[in-house]
């Protein structure tokens, strides 16, 4: 991911995928027991998906900042989901280059269970 | 629930172990977080913590503390204005602001027990008022 070469507005294309019960069980292991409804946290994870495959990310870029907005519970067997995403904003501020990509999550009957965007540094 | 109402804290510790397993839990292997030459290199100072670490144990609080609130009607913002390094001894951080038209207005973040400074800061918002896009 060049900064030059991305362009606001460019969305990349939605990926579907379903979230295994290792990926529950190595949350736990982090950040320790879940309840009865899956962890956005872990659908947040893996909304980032079509973000990196359309772009690769390169060594040094850093995380900046991040917007979550939740907007449904799920439920721990609900597992399969939909992300499709876009440049939102890119903007240079002290010497630093930073890209917005806002993603967007639903689940398998099209309710939209999450909004996020993701700030990031990004190296010359 | 009142203005000035402090969340129940988590208390996690940074060890570069924990930043491993984040990494192969993410598939983010970004070596300024697992190559400590490269991160000094970068001008870090040694592997810094993936900021979702943070923001991980940041939606645990509020999950804790607001329920399916937050997970339906929750919103929130967070920026990593220092590195949190293998060593630390963090805990997350909450306290309600203002509360009005049915939404409860938060600061949040993750700070370092020792001396309290700040490594992640940010704002949250639960309740009927805190999207700011549809659904």
């Amino acid at each position: 991911m060049k900064f030059c070469e991305l362009e606001v507005g460019e969305r990349f294309p939605a990926v579907r995928y379903e979230i295994p019960d290792e990926k529950i069980n190595e949350y736990r292991k982090i950040f320790g027991e879940t309840e009865n409804s899956l962890p956005p946290f872990l659908c947040c994870l893996y909304a980032v998906k079509p973000l990196f495959e359309k772009y690769s990310i390169q060594p040094g870029t850093i995380h900046a900042f991040q917007e979550v907005e939740l907007f449904k519970e799920i439920k721990l067997e609900e597992r399969a989901f939909r992300s499709y995403g876009e440049v939102k904003e890119k903007y240079s501020k002290r010497g630093k280059n930073y890209a917005v990509f806002e993603i967007t999550t639903e689940d398998s009957r099209g309710n939209v269970v999450h909004r996020i965007k993701f700030g990031f540094v990004i190296p010359e | 629930m009142e203005i000035g109402y402090k969340l129940k804290e988590i208390k996690f510790k940074i060890t570069q172990e924990k930043i491993n397993q984040f990494a192969e839990f993410s598939g983010d292997f970004n070596p300024i977080h697992v190559d400590e030459e490269f991160a000094k290199m970068a001008g870090l100072g040694g592997t810094i913590a993936h900021g979702a670490i943070g923001m991980g144990y940041i939606m645990k609080m509020l999950h804790s503390e607001f329920g399916k609130d937050f997970y339906e009607r929750g919103r929130f913002i967070i920026k990593f204005i220092s590195p949190m390094r293998p060593g630390f001894e963090l805990k997350t951080f909450g306290e309600v602001k203002e509360i009005s038209n049915d939404t409860i207005y938060l600061s949040i973040g993750i700070e370092k027990v020792d001396d309290a400074s700040k490594l992640i800061v940010g704002e949250a918002w639960i309740g009927k008022g805190a999207h700011s896009s549809d659904g």
